[in-house]
């Protein structure tokens, strides 16, 4: 079709979600991206650790007010990707049937 | 595939990535508690030394500024209580935050060798304020606040031209008309 692959990674609901939030905010704690993805813990668990083998994200273990805190922040090289995602992204949607199409 | 893989097409993708952008944008309102914290703070401060100097025999009206203590007491706790509920720290609110605390700074500086310029404080801490609330304006795009911050300048001018008793008045008129007013439209802009 002559159109770029989305890169699979970033072309999954959760993920593409999680990292919509990251690049949005300077760091967000695991609480935050729960209540704001509605995702269940363990699928946010799994979706963040192949993001940050992917070296996406970064996963920061803190303490928060004596708790022990998880917090993400978006890399250089996930800025990068999910830049690339949007404007391949932007080719799908420049065709006007593309978009009734998985 | 299970489904947190679920494959989306391109128009559930660009949803996905508006929704969560809107969503992490966060409550720039949440700043208002601040502004109108402040705000009364400095009216109370300004009018409390206008008052005691004007029509009372105190030695030192200026303890009337005591009272931002209060503010900055509330606005730690405040602050505190945000960083535990937050989940979530954007640039906006670091620059945001970044440009009052230099504000601070410079205004505790200037207090402290308030002596040196001949306690002639009041003119220069409306310019400063004035700066630090435009820059806040044009941080948050938030054009009654820009406007807000003329409203000081204008201010800060004018108390150049005046005595003592007048400025503090001018300063009152200033932080009611140039943080407050911006302050509410703020605040119920959330709803």
């Amino acid at each position: 079709m002559g159109f770029d692959d989305l890169n699979p990674l970033l072309h999954s609901q959760l993920r593409l979600a999680i990292m919509s939030l990251l690049i949005s905010v300077e760091e967000a704690d695991y609480s935050f991206v729960k209540e704001q993805t509605g995702a269940s813990s363990g699928n946010i668990s799994v979706q963040m650790s192949k993001l940050e083998e992917a070296g996406y994200i970064e996963i920061n273990k803190t303490f928060k007010a004596k708790r022990p805190n998880t917090s993400y922040t978006i890399t250089n090289d996930g800025i990068e990707a999910f830049e690339e995602y949007v404007n391949t992204l932007q080719q799908y949607l420049d065709v006007p049937d593309s978009s009734k199409k998985g | 595939m299970d489904s947190q893989e679920k494959p989306v097409n391109a128009q559930e993708s660009l949803d996905i990535i508006h929704e969560m952008i809107t969503r992490a944008k966060g409550n720039i309102q949440e700043s208002a508690f601040y502004f109108l914290l402040w705000g009364w703070i400095i009216i109370a401060g300004s009018m409390g030394h206008y008052l005691l100097l004007t029509y009372s025999s105190v030695a030192h009206p200026e303890l009337a500024w005591l009272i931002i203590l209060i503010g900055i007491a509330a606005s730690v706790v405040q602050g505190i209580r945000d960083r535990k509920t937050q989940g979530s720290s954007t640039y906006l609110t670091r620059i945001y935050t970044t440009v009052w605390v230099t504000f601070l700074i410079n205004y505790f500086i200037i207090l402290f060798f308030i002596a040196k310029i001949n306690f002639y404080i009041t003119p220069l801490v409306l310019v400063m304020a004035a700066s630090s609330t435009y820059l806040s304006g044009s941080i948050i795009k938030f054009n009654p606040l820009k406007w807000g911050a003329v409203f000081i300048w204008l201010m800060a001018i004018a108390s150049f031209l005046v005595v003592l008793p007048y400025q503090l008045l001018l300063t009152a008129a200033a932080v009611l008309i140039g943080y407050l007013v911006p302050g509410y439209i703020l605040q119920n802009k959330g709803g």
